[in-house]
């Protein structure tokens, strides 16, 4: 009889993995029900519209081993405000079940959605659980972050912020590894649950100095007059999908939506985007930005949905791309799809190169032609860093592209 | 430098037939058309589908997904929706066997052009 | 050698195994199958590249898949269609030969008259057939050809053979295979060299039956330097049931030759338009593709341009209408595959009444293509609540040194606008009627006028009503 799955997917090894970390019952069933949803579900095709462009074919699934030693979870823990829980995801399923219990993938993020989320749900390690009561401001940014250290392994990291109505909070995600020339499988979930009138900030920063295959979402629901902005910003991985998606679903929500992608070598970003606007009077601002050079992809994929009755919107996306090198590719495929008429509804995509004529300006002034790529990419992603309001958080950036400048 | 690598005896490929091997990081069609070896990229410039799973007559090889056609002694586009030409490689037959030397040279020529 | 065109089909492969039908049948039975194919390659005296042509695309046609995206053509049922109606005996020499039934259609449609003051030619089918084609003498004699597609094949094989399915090729898509293997009727075109056919060129097509469907096949050839206009209108008469049209046309622009293409759509909304158009446009020349999608249930339409060499130039003006019941999903296509080509899309879409309307198009730069630029720009306007726009553009640049800029907008007419022009004492229907005009304009204006002032003519006539 021919095995379905191989035996590190296998039902044992999830017992396995749910008894070491002494889980209670419903997370253990809870997992074995996400690994029957992935037993039924097909690794996703290039023949599928979303996976056109990113082809997992050659992925080898008996070769996922779930890290035993993950590393994720939050950095530091300041002192915070009264009510405020800021822990390892594990640490919560132990001590805060009920909460875990009713946000952790179902109402926002569900393994029913596809192969890589069942598997998310039946092998997720590690991660952090953050939770804002309500009407509590956390003035300073929380960090947390999650690091592979051995090399063939799977990673299944996750994130979950609830912020309670009315509340403030800031999470900076930090995703890293080790470098060297070895493979890994990442397969990571965000939950962003914004309640009514809370405001979250959430930042991603990955940079994985080896050759990792990433799929991962980062999807937020937002309530009635509650804000989000997110960041999610990919240097790393040899190929990496990502959807990445804000739900407007109460009446007066906003999403800010940026996104940086600087791709060098054979790198492979396909980053999918989504403003969904199910309520009226929402608003949403898109702008991502991707540089590549060498032989690098990037893909920008993003759809603004108006759903009927959602009036008064006002929904904006600005893709723009900027090629470095003769070999490199850049995709972009903003879409629209509106089933409400009152509203303001814009997109625009650019591509372009580095100008020679504005390179031969600096180098005139006495600019070595590296100084002056440097300085064109620099100006490219400024439009977005200046719309970060943290500076140390900016100030980083900067040097992580320029280190890219010179990969 | 790459060297000529072994395809097939002439014999085990017939007119009208088609191989594919892998070399150098590729994998190439060779065509026996009516007793002449032809051998090109085994993939449509197009979308990348094998020209070898396409139907051919003569010098024609038509790709299995959209269409296009190939001279395959020329590299040439015939008809749309491919517009780049495929590369070709050079083969010689000694001692009635086969041989491709895997080193790409650019196909010529586009529809509608002589 | 077995191979007799440019796409070795294989000929002696479909020479046996049909049966030879004893009689002229003149409306094929409903439903298509190998025999309905061969029927119509007989009956119509074809040589036999032409009918392995066929044979070998309605095999292609069973196997390739249904699009999975776009419109819902899940209702299509292609055994109750008639793919072949043959509506008059042979084509007439001028419009009074016609039968009576037919004239009155194109009188009623004002094409004899039009023919008369400002066309160098016409054409006009009726179900599968050409009923009537006629060139002006003095294009003539400049020898350009204009033909219906079956008498070019009769005429002039050796033009067809080499240009035929080169374009796209009938294994392309469903829809070009099934035209590829029933393709009755379209327009054959040729401009010599250095001719400048500087009025246009006009076919008009017309379904009247009910569960026809219409395949006609259009051939442009432009030699280099060469210049032409050519203007189709579609129309057909409301029936309960469902009628196809799955047009194929090829277009061939050649070095510093202009083609212009120009559609004003307007099929009853219970046709299913499912129309393949392609062009290839050589060194210095230019293929503008205007299209103007008013009526049809649904209409898959992407014109394309491929830029095959230095100095090609591509333009796309679209205008679609989708009222109720009506999904418009058209678009283009522009292939870059040279250096320093060129191409500009321009999209006006409204959807009014529960319509759907929008733009679906692709823009691809291939390595090597330097210096080459591309500007898209789609706009939606959307009338009511009840409607949807989308839009679905799409971009694979493959090259650095290129400029590619995508635009849309979707918006609604502001109560601003209405109150302004109201407040000037034009009513609020009329004021709707002009703020939808001021929208298509810049694509109106690039018609001829007579074009312009039917263009807008339906635009108002589908704005009838709008106002509660």
């Amino acid at each position: 009889m021919a095995l379905t799955q191989p035996l590190s997917l296998s039902r044992a090894a999830v017992e396995a993995l749910s008894e070491r970390l002494s889980e209670p019952r419903w997370m253990r069933e809870f997992r074995l029900r996400a690994l029957e949803t992935a037993e039924a579900l097909p690794v996703p095709t290039t023949s599928e519209e979303e996976w056109r462009r990113t082809d997992l074919s050659t992925l080898d699934l008996s070769a996922l081993r779930p890290d035993p030693d993950v590393v994720s979870g939050p950095a530091a823990v300041p002192a915070l405000p009264q009510g405020v829980i800021f822990t390892s995801l594990p640490a919560a399923v132990r001590d805060h079940p009920d909460l875990v219990r009713e946000y952790f993938m179902r109402p926002c993020v569900r393994p029913d959605e596809s192969k890589f989320r069942a598997l998310h749900g039946a092998f997720w390690t590690g991660g952090t659980f953050l939770y804002v009561p309500e009407g509590v401001e956390v003035a300073v940014p929380l960090a947390s972050s999650a690091w592979i250290q051995s090399a063939g392994v799977a990673l299944y990291p996750h994130t979950l912020i609830v912020a309670e109505r009315g509340s403030r909070v800031t999470l900076l995600d930090d995703f890293g590894s080790m470098a060297g020339p070895w493979t890994a499988f990442v397969d990571a979930v965000v939950e962003l649950i914004v309640k009514d009138g809370a405001t979250v900030r959430y930042i991603s920063r990955q940079d994985w100095l080896a050759a990792v295959t990433e799929v991962g979402i980062v999807r937020g629901r937002i309530g009635r007059d509650a804000a989000l902005h997110t960041l999610i910003v990919a240097f790393g991985g040899q190929v990496v999908k990502r959807n990445v998606e804000s739900l407007l679903e109460g009446p007066g929500s906003s999403s800010e939506m940026l996104g940086l992608v600087f791709g060098h070598d054979g790198q492979h970003f396909d980053v999918h985007t989504l403003q969904d606007h199910r309520a009226p009077h929402t608003f949403s601002d898109l702008l991502y930005k991707n540089a590549v050079k060498d032989h690098a992809r990037s893909v920008f994929s993003g759809m603004i949905r108006v759903h009927p009755g959602a009036q008064k919107t006002n929904a904006f996306q600005a893709n723009r791309n900027l090629i470095l090198s003769g070999g490199a590719k850049a995709d972009s495929i903003p879409n629209l799809e509106i089933m409400a008429n009152d509203l303001r509804c814009t997109h625009g995509s650019a591509t372009s190169r580095l100008n020679e004529e504005h390179l031969f300006y600096l180098m005139s002034r006495g600019l070595r032609r590296v100084d002056a790529v440097r300085m064109v990419v620099e100006g490219f992603f400024a439009e977005l860093l200046d719309r970060v309001p943290l500076p140390d958080v900016r100030t980083a950036l900067q040097q992580d592209v320029d280190r890219k400048m010179v990969q | 430098m790459a060297e000529f690598v072994l395809v097939a005896s002439a014999a085990e490929l017939p007119p009208g037939g088609v191989t594919v091997i892998t070399a150098g990081g590729r994998s190439i069609a060779v065509f026996n058309v009516a007793g002449a070896f032809y051998a090109v990229d085994d993939s449509c410039t197009h979308e990348y589908a094998p020209l070898s799973q396409g139907t051919r007559v003569g010098e024609i090889a038509t790709c299995p997904k959209h269409g296009s056609r190939f001279n395959v002694r020329t590299g040439g586009v015939l008809s749309l929706p491919a517009v780049v030409p495929v590369n070709i490689y050079p083969v010689k037959v000694e001692d009635g066997q086969v041989y491709v030397l895997p080193e790409p040279q650019r196909g010529r020529g586009m529809p509608h052009k002589a | 050698m077995a191979t007799t065109n440019q796409l070795g089909i294989d000929v002696e492969k479909y020479k046996y195994g049909f049966f030879e039908p004893e009689n002229y049948v003149f409306k094929a039975r409903k439903g298509l199958s190998a025999e309905v194919v061969a029927e119509i390659s007989h009956m119509k005296g074809e040589p036999d590249w032409m009918r392995a042509f066929r044979l070998h695309a309605y095999e292609q046609f069973l196997k390739k898949p249904m699009p999975t995206w776009g419109a819902d053509l899940s209702t299509i049922n292609f055994d109750d269609i008639y793919y072949y109606i043959k509506p008059t005996e042979k084509m007439a020499e001028s419009w009074e030969d016609l039968p009576d039934e037919i004239k009155r259609t194109y009188d009623r449609l004002g094409i004899p008259e039009a023919e008369r003051k400002f066309l160098a030619g016409v054409g006009a089918q009726y179900e599968s057939e050409v009923v009537y084609h006629n060139l002006k003498d003095e294009w003539e004699k400049l020898g350009v050809i204009f033909l219906d597609t079956d008498s070019a094949l009769r005429e002039h094989e050796d033009l067809l053979r080499e240009y035929f399915g080169t374009v796209i090729p009938p294994e392309d898509n469903k829809f070009a295979s099934l035209n590829s293997a029933v393709w009755s009727g379209g327009s054959f075109v040729y401009v010599p060299a250095g001719v400048k056919v500087d009025i246009p060129l006009q076919a008009y097509f017309r379904i009247n039956a009910k569960n026809v469907g219409q395949f006609e096949r259009t051939l442009i050839i432009c030699e280099p330097g060469s210049y032409v206009h050519y203007v189709e209108g579609c129309t057909a008469p409301v029936y309960t049931t469902d009628s196809l049209h799955s047009a194929v046309v090829e277009i061939i622009v050649k070095e510093g030759a202009r083609c212009r293409y120009t559609t004003i759509q307007n099929w009853s909304t219970n046709v299913y338009n499912l129309v393949t158009k392609r062009a290839v446009a050589y060194r210095d020349a230019t293929m503008e593709w205007i299209d103007g999608n008013l009526g049809s249930k649904i209409t898959m339409k992407y014109p394309s341009v491929y830029l095959l060499e230095p100095g090609a130039k591509g333009e796309i003006l679209s205008v679609a209408f989708a009222g109720k019941g009506q999904h418009q999903d058209p678009g283009g296509k522009v292939v870059h595959a040279a250096p320093n080509t060129q191409s500009v899309i321009v999209s006006k879409s409204i959807s009014k009444d529960g319509g759907r309307a929008g733009y679906r198009g692709l823009v691809k730069i291939y390595p090597g293509a330097t210096g080459s630029r591309s500007a898209v720009r789609c706009d939606a306007l959307i009338l009511d609540d009840q409607s949807r726009s989308d839009t679905y553009p799409t971009m694979e640049i493959d090259e650095q040194d290129v400029s590619i800029t995508h635009e849309a907008t979707v918006s609604k007419i502001s109560d601003e606008q209405l109150f302004y022009l109201m407040s000037r004492g034009v009513k609020e229907d009329e004021a709707m009627n002009m703020i939808v005009r001021g929208f298509v304009e810049p694509i109106v204006k690039e018609l001829p006028l007579e074009y312009a002032v039917e263009l807008n003519r339906l635009i108002a006539l589908e704005m009838e009503g709008s106002v509660g």
